[in-house]
Protein backbone atom coordinates (compact mmCIF):
# COMPACT_ATOMS: atom_id res chain seq x y z
CA UNK A 1 0.00 0.00 0.00
CA UNK A 2 2.85 2.37 0.77
CA UNK A 3 4.15 2.91 -2.70
CA UNK A 4 6.20 6.09 -2.94
CA UNK A 5 4.10 8.95 -4.18
CA UNK A 6 5.17 11.21 -7.01
CA UNK A 7 6.87 14.40 -5.81
CA UNK A 8 3.88 16.61 -6.53
CA UNK A 9 1.76 14.49 -4.25
CA UNK A 10 4.22 14.46 -1.39
CA UNK A 11 2.89 16.31 1.64
CA UNK A 12 4.37 19.79 1.84
CA UNK A 13 6.54 20.78 4.79
CA UNK A 14 4.33 22.37 7.42
CA UNK A 15 4.37 25.30 9.78
CA UNK A 16 2.42 24.66 12.98
CA UNK A 17 -0.45 27.01 13.74
CA UNK A 18 -0.19 26.23 17.44
CA UNK A 19 -3.95 25.78 17.37
CA UNK A 20 -4.50 22.58 19.17
CA UNK A 21 -6.47 20.04 17.20
CA UNK A 22 -5.88 21.82 13.94
CA UNK A 23 -2.24 20.85 13.71
CA UNK A 24 -3.14 17.19 14.24
CA UNK A 25 -5.82 17.16 11.62
CA UNK A 26 -3.67 19.01 9.13
CA UNK A 27 -0.69 16.77 9.92
CA UNK A 28 1.49 19.60 11.09
CA UNK A 29 -0.17 22.88 10.25
CA UNK A 30 -0.11 25.08 7.19
CA UNK A 31 2.13 24.43 4.20
CA UNK A 32 5.41 26.25 4.62
CA UNK A 33 6.14 29.12 2.25
CA UNK A 34 2.83 28.50 0.55
CA UNK A 35 -0.55 30.17 0.69
CA UNK A 36 -3.54 29.01 2.68
CA UNK A 37 -7.01 30.29 1.94
CA UNK A 38 -9.30 30.64 4.95
CA UNK A 39 -12.94 30.90 3.90
CA UNK A 40 -15.99 31.49 5.98
CA UNK A 41 -19.03 33.62 6.50
CA UNK A 42 -18.78 36.83 8.48
CA UNK A 43 -18.21 35.97 12.12
CA UNK A 44 -16.92 32.48 11.39
CA UNK A 45 -13.54 33.26 12.90
CA UNK A 46 -11.30 33.90 9.88
CA UNK A 47 -9.52 36.83 11.46
CA UNK A 48 -9.22 35.05 14.78
CA UNK A 49 -7.77 31.94 13.16
CA UNK A 50 -5.22 33.98 11.21
CA UNK A 51 -4.22 36.22 14.05
CA UNK A 52 -3.91 33.34 16.48
CA UNK A 53 -1.67 31.44 14.09
CA UNK A 54 0.53 34.50 13.68
CA UNK A 55 0.70 35.18 17.39
CA UNK A 56 1.60 31.59 18.17
CA UNK A 57 4.41 31.70 15.62
CA UNK A 58 5.74 34.97 17.03
CA UNK A 59 5.45 34.05 20.67
CA UNK A 60 6.24 30.36 20.77
CA UNK A 61 8.77 30.10 18.00
CA UNK A 62 10.20 33.60 17.76
CA UNK A 63 9.12 33.96 14.18
CA UNK A 64 8.04 37.27 12.77
CA UNK A 65 4.93 38.18 10.89
CA UNK A 66 2.97 40.88 9.13
CA UNK A 67 -0.79 41.25 9.42
CA UNK A 68 -2.38 43.32 6.66
CA UNK A 69 -5.78 44.46 7.88
CA UNK A 70 -7.99 45.55 5.01
CA UNK A 71 -11.29 45.33 6.76
CA UNK A 72 -10.81 46.44 10.31
CA UNK A 73 -8.35 48.95 11.59
CA UNK A 74 -5.39 47.56 13.47
CA UNK A 75 -6.74 49.07 16.67
CA UNK A 76 -10.08 47.28 16.22
CA UNK A 77 -8.24 44.02 15.78
CA UNK A 78 -6.11 44.71 18.82
CA UNK A 79 -9.31 45.37 20.76
CA UNK A 80 -10.76 42.06 19.66
CA UNK A 81 -7.54 40.40 20.66
CA UNK A 82 -7.71 41.93 24.11
CA UNK A 83 -10.97 40.05 24.60
CA UNK A 84 -9.02 36.84 24.12
CA UNK A 85 -6.22 37.74 26.56
CA UNK A 86 -3.69 37.37 23.81
CA UNK A 87 -1.28 39.94 25.10
CA UNK A 88 -1.13 41.51 21.68
CA UNK A 89 -0.15 44.99 22.80
CA UNK A 90 2.94 43.59 24.48
CA UNK A 91 4.45 42.51 21.17
CA UNK A 92 6.87 44.94 19.56
CA UNK A 93 6.29 46.07 16.00
CA UNK A 94 9.55 44.49 14.95
CA UNK A 95 8.04 41.07 15.61
CA UNK A 96 4.43 41.50 14.65
CA UNK A 97 3.65 44.34 12.31
CA UNK A 98 0.14 45.48 11.56
CA UNK A 99 -0.42 47.31 8.33
CA UNK A 100 -3.62 49.26 8.52
CA UNK A 101 -4.79 48.81 4.95
CA UNK A 102 -8.18 50.23 5.61
CA UNK A 103 -8.68 53.23 3.33
CA UNK A 104 -10.07 56.16 5.20
CA UNK A 105 -13.56 57.19 4.04
CA UNK A 106 -12.17 60.66 3.34
CA UNK A 107 -9.91 59.31 0.62
CA UNK A 108 -11.20 60.24 -2.81
CA UNK A 109 -10.98 57.75 -5.63
CA UNK A 110 -10.24 58.78 -9.16
CA UNK A 111 -9.71 55.93 -11.59
CA UNK A 112 -8.00 52.59 -11.47
CA UNK A 113 -5.34 51.76 -8.90
CA UNK A 114 -3.28 48.69 -8.12
CA UNK A 115 -1.35 46.94 -5.39
CA UNK A 116 2.13 47.26 -6.91
CA UNK A 117 3.07 49.96 -4.42
CA UNK A 118 1.64 48.14 -1.41
CA UNK A 119 3.43 44.94 -2.36
CA UNK A 120 6.72 46.85 -2.73
CA UNK A 121 6.19 48.31 0.73
CA UNK A 122 5.39 44.88 2.17
CA UNK A 123 8.44 43.35 0.54
CA UNK A 124 10.70 46.01 2.06
CA UNK A 125 9.07 45.59 5.46
CA UNK A 126 9.23 41.81 5.28
CA UNK A 127 12.91 41.87 4.45
CA UNK A 128 13.69 44.42 7.12
CA UNK A 129 11.87 42.39 9.79
CA UNK A 130 12.82 38.96 8.52
CA UNK A 131 9.14 38.05 8.53
CA UNK A 132 8.25 34.49 7.60
CA UNK A 133 4.47 34.97 7.84
CA UNK A 134 1.98 37.29 6.24
CA UNK A 135 -1.78 37.51 6.58
CA UNK A 136 -4.01 39.33 4.11
CA UNK A 137 -7.25 39.80 5.96
CA UNK A 138 -10.31 41.00 4.07
CA UNK A 139 -8.58 42.05 0.86
CA UNK A 140 -11.99 42.05 -0.88
CA UNK A 141 -12.85 45.27 0.97
CA UNK A 142 -10.09 47.18 -0.81
CA UNK A 143 -10.50 45.46 -4.15
CA UNK A 144 -14.23 46.16 -4.20
CA UNK A 145 -13.28 49.81 -4.66
CA UNK A 146 -12.03 48.94 -8.11
CA UNK A 147 -15.64 48.26 -9.11
CA UNK A 148 -14.33 46.02 -11.86
CA UNK A 149 -14.21 42.23 -11.53
CA UNK A 150 -11.44 41.97 -14.12
CA UNK A 151 -9.27 44.46 -12.24
CA UNK A 152 -10.03 42.65 -8.98
CA UNK A 153 -8.87 39.38 -10.46
CA UNK A 154 -5.77 41.07 -11.89
CA UNK A 155 -4.83 42.22 -8.38
CA UNK A 156 -5.49 38.79 -6.84
CA UNK A 157 -3.10 37.29 -9.38
CA UNK A 158 -0.62 40.01 -8.58
CA UNK A 159 -0.78 39.04 -4.90
CA UNK A 160 -0.40 35.38 -5.80
CA UNK A 161 2.72 36.09 -7.87
CA UNK A 162 4.14 38.24 -5.11
CA UNK A 163 3.60 35.44 -2.59
CA UNK A 164 5.26 32.92 -4.89
CA UNK A 165 8.30 35.21 -5.30
CA UNK A 166 8.65 36.04 -1.64
CA UNK A 167 9.04 32.71 0.17
CA UNK A 168 6.56 33.42 2.91
CA UNK A 169 3.90 31.38 4.66
CA UNK A 170 0.70 33.22 3.89
CA UNK A 171 -2.93 33.24 4.91
CA UNK A 172 -5.57 34.97 2.82
CA UNK A 173 -9.07 35.23 4.21
CA UNK A 174 -12.00 35.04 1.86
CA UNK A 175 -15.60 35.83 2.67
CA UNK A 176 -18.43 33.47 1.97
CA UNK A 177 -21.51 35.34 0.93
CA UNK A 178 -24.37 35.08 3.39
CA UNK A 179 -26.86 34.64 0.56
CA UNK A 180 -24.88 32.07 -1.39
CA UNK A 181 -22.82 30.43 1.33
CA UNK A 182 -21.27 27.89 -0.97
CA UNK A 183 -19.58 30.53 -3.07
CA UNK A 184 -16.61 32.44 -1.76
CA UNK A 185 -15.90 35.97 -2.90
CA UNK A 186 -12.81 34.83 -4.75
CA UNK A 187 -13.82 31.25 -5.31
CA UNK A 188 -11.23 30.74 -8.03
CA UNK A 189 -8.50 31.23 -5.43
CA UNK A 190 -9.17 27.75 -4.12
CA UNK A 191 -7.44 26.43 -7.18
CA UNK A 192 -4.33 28.53 -6.80
CA UNK A 193 -3.52 27.82 -3.18
CA UNK A 194 -2.03 24.77 -1.54
CA UNK A 195 -4.40 24.63 1.35
CA UNK A 196 -7.99 25.76 1.78
CA UNK A 197 -9.85 25.88 5.05
CA UNK A 198 -13.54 26.48 5.40
CA UNK A 199 -14.65 27.73 8.78
CA UNK A 200 -18.17 27.39 10.08
CA UNK A 201 -19.58 28.60 13.30
CA UNK A 202 -22.44 26.84 15.01
CA UNK A 203 -23.99 27.18 18.37
CA UNK A 204 -24.06 23.86 20.20
CA UNK A 205 -25.21 23.51 23.77
CA UNK A 206 -24.85 27.22 24.23
CA UNK A 207 -21.21 27.25 23.22
CA UNK A 208 -19.88 28.59 19.99
CA UNK A 209 -18.35 25.66 18.17
CA UNK A 210 -16.20 26.12 15.12
CA UNK A 211 -15.75 23.45 12.54
CA UNK A 212 -13.27 23.52 9.80
CA UNK A 213 -12.98 21.60 6.62
CA UNK A 214 -9.58 21.24 5.16
CA UNK A 215 -8.32 20.62 1.68
CA UNK A 216 -4.60 20.18 1.45
CA UNK A 217 -2.63 19.57 -1.70
CA UNK A 218 -0.66 16.36 -1.43
CA UNK A 219 -2.80 14.95 1.34
CA UNK A 220 -5.08 12.06 0.67
CA UNK A 221 -7.74 11.52 1.57
CA UNK A 222 -8.75 15.10 2.31
CA UNK A 223 -8.44 15.82 5.98
CA UNK A 224 -11.63 15.33 7.94
CA UNK A 225 -13.87 17.99 9.31
CA UNK A 226 -12.53 19.06 12.64
CA UNK A 227 -14.34 20.82 15.39
CA UNK A 228 -12.49 23.60 17.02
CA UNK A 229 -13.56 25.78 19.87
CA UNK A 230 -12.48 29.32 20.33
CA UNK A 231 -11.01 29.87 23.71
CA UNK A 232 -8.81 32.44 25.27
CA UNK A 233 -5.93 30.39 23.99
CA UNK A 234 -7.27 30.51 20.48
CA UNK A 235 -8.88 27.65 18.69
CA UNK A 236 -8.85 24.15 19.94
CA UNK A 237 -10.43 21.07 18.65
CA UNK A 238 -13.52 20.21 20.61
CA UNK A 239 -11.76 19.19 23.79
CA UNK A 240 -13.56 16.07 24.95
CA UNK A 241 -12.15 16.08 28.43
CA UNK A 242 -8.61 16.37 27.21
CA UNK A 243 -6.04 17.63 29.66
CA UNK A 244 -4.15 19.62 27.13
CA UNK A 245 -0.91 21.35 27.88
CA UNK A 246 -0.71 25.01 28.59
CA UNK A 247 -4.03 25.94 27.05
CA UNK A 248 -6.20 28.19 29.09
CA UNK A 249 -9.57 26.59 29.39
CA UNK A 250 -11.78 29.58 29.85
CA UNK A 251 -13.92 29.91 26.80
CA UNK A 252 -14.98 33.34 25.82
CA UNK A 253 -17.78 34.55 23.73
CA UNK A 254 -16.59 34.88 20.18
CA UNK A 255 -16.48 38.43 19.02
CA UNK A 256 -17.12 39.25 15.45
CA UNK A 257 -13.52 39.34 14.57
CA UNK A 258 -13.64 37.85 11.14
CA UNK B 1 10.26 82.98 -2.90
CA UNK B 2 6.95 81.43 -3.79
CA UNK B 3 7.14 79.40 -0.62
CA UNK B 4 6.26 82.48 1.37
CA UNK B 5 2.96 82.62 -0.37
CA UNK B 6 2.00 79.31 1.23
CA UNK B 7 1.83 81.00 4.58
CA UNK B 8 -0.01 84.00 3.24
CA UNK B 9 -3.56 83.14 4.23
CA UNK B 10 -4.95 86.28 2.64
CA UNK B 11 -4.08 85.19 -0.83
CA UNK B 12 -6.91 83.63 -2.76
CA UNK B 13 -6.68 79.89 -3.25
CA UNK B 14 -6.05 78.79 -6.77
CA UNK B 15 -4.61 82.14 -7.72
CA UNK B 16 -1.41 82.75 -5.85
CA UNK B 17 -1.28 80.15 -3.13
CA UNK B 18 1.26 77.50 -3.94
CA UNK B 19 -0.34 74.09 -3.85
CA UNK B 20 2.07 71.49 -2.56
CA UNK B 21 1.25 68.02 -3.79
CA UNK B 22 2.95 64.66 -3.70
CA UNK B 23 2.27 61.81 -6.07
CA UNK B 24 3.23 58.27 -5.08
CA UNK B 25 3.85 55.98 -8.02
CA UNK B 26 5.31 52.51 -8.47
CA UNK B 27 8.00 52.53 -11.13
CA UNK B 28 6.46 52.64 -14.56
CA UNK B 29 3.35 50.62 -13.76
CA UNK B 30 0.65 51.61 -16.27
CA UNK B 31 -1.61 53.23 -13.68
CA UNK B 32 1.31 55.21 -12.31
CA UNK B 33 2.35 56.49 -15.74
CA UNK B 34 -1.23 57.51 -16.42
CA UNK B 35 -1.46 59.31 -13.10
CA UNK B 36 1.65 61.36 -13.85
CA UNK B 37 0.28 62.37 -17.25
CA UNK B 38 -3.16 63.17 -15.87
CA UNK B 39 -1.75 65.19 -13.00
CA UNK B 40 0.65 67.15 -15.16
CA UNK B 41 -2.21 68.08 -17.47
CA UNK B 42 -4.33 69.24 -14.54
CA UNK B 43 -1.45 71.27 -13.11
CA UNK B 44 -0.68 72.91 -16.46
CA UNK B 45 -4.26 73.86 -17.00
CA UNK B 46 -5.35 74.94 -13.55
CA UNK B 47 -2.31 75.72 -11.45
CA UNK B 48 0.09 77.16 -13.99
CA UNK B 49 3.27 77.62 -11.96
CA UNK B 50 1.65 77.98 -8.56
CA UNK B 51 2.24 74.41 -7.53
CA UNK B 52 5.01 72.27 -6.19
CA UNK B 53 4.86 68.62 -7.17
CA UNK B 54 7.01 65.89 -5.73
CA UNK B 55 6.85 62.45 -7.30
CA UNK B 56 7.81 59.62 -4.97
CA UNK B 57 8.58 56.23 -6.47
CA UNK B 58 7.46 53.64 -3.93
CA UNK B 59 9.77 51.07 -5.51
CA UNK B 60 12.71 53.29 -4.57
CA UNK B 61 11.45 54.57 -1.24
CA UNK B 62 9.14 51.89 0.18
CA UNK B 63 9.86 52.62 3.82
CA UNK B 64 9.19 56.30 3.37
CA UNK B 65 5.95 55.48 1.57
CA UNK B 66 4.95 53.27 4.47
CA UNK B 67 5.69 56.06 6.94
CA UNK B 68 3.67 58.45 4.79
CA UNK B 69 0.69 56.11 4.98
CA UNK B 70 0.62 55.13 1.32
CA UNK B 71 -1.47 52.02 0.68
CA UNK B 72 -2.18 51.71 -2.99
CA UNK B 73 -0.56 53.30 -5.99
CA UNK B 74 -0.89 55.65 -7.64
CA UNK B 75 -1.99 57.99 -4.90
CA UNK B 76 -1.90 61.71 -4.57
CA UNK B 77 -1.51 63.70 -1.37
CA UNK B 78 -2.31 67.37 -1.10
CA UNK B 79 0.12 68.55 1.52
CA UNK B 80 -0.85 72.22 1.65
CA UNK B 81 -2.72 74.48 1.85
CA UNK B 82 -5.08 72.95 4.42
CA UNK B 83 -7.21 70.91 4.39
CA UNK B 84 -4.97 67.99 3.51
CA UNK B 85 -6.55 65.58 1.07
CA UNK B 86 -5.70 62.34 -0.62
CA UNK B 87 -6.79 60.77 -3.85
CA UNK B 88 -6.14 57.22 -4.96
CA UNK B 89 -6.19 56.06 -8.56
CA UNK B 90 -4.75 57.09 -11.90
CA UNK B 91 -6.52 60.48 -11.62
CA UNK B 92 -8.59 59.88 -14.73
CA UNK B 93 -11.64 61.40 -13.09
CA UNK B 94 -10.54 64.99 -13.27
CA UNK B 95 -13.43 66.60 -11.41
CA UNK B 96 -12.80 64.59 -8.25
CA UNK B 97 -9.11 65.53 -8.37
CA UNK B 98 -9.94 69.22 -8.72
CA UNK B 99 -12.38 68.99 -5.87
CA UNK B 100 -9.83 67.27 -3.63
CA UNK B 101 -7.21 69.86 -4.51
CA UNK B 102 -9.65 72.65 -3.79
CA UNK B 103 -9.18 74.18 -7.20
CA UNK B 104 -11.67 76.80 -8.26
CA UNK B 105 -13.54 76.06 -11.42
CA UNK B 106 -13.90 72.43 -10.45
CA UNK B 107 -17.36 72.47 -11.96
CA UNK B 108 -16.01 73.11 -15.45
Amino acid sequence: MNEPRPAHLQPLPKMPTGIEGFDEVSQGGLPRNRTTLVMGRPGSGKTVFSLQTLLNAVRSRRERGIFVAFEESASQIAQNAVAFDWGLPALPESKLFFLDAHLSPTVVQSGDFDLTGMLAILKAKKERMGAGWIVFDGIDVLLAMLRDPVAEMREIYRVRDWLADNAVTAIITDKLDGRAPEVAQYDFMQFMVDCAIRLERRLEHGASVHRNLLKMRGADPPAPVAKVTLSSAGKRRNPNGSGNSGCKKTRKEVRDAS
Amino acid sequence: MRRKLVRDKASRPGVETVVVIRLYVSGNAPNSMRAIANLEAICREYLKDTYKLEIVDVFEQPIRALADGVLVTPSLAKVSPAPAASVVGNLSDRSSVLLALGIEGASR
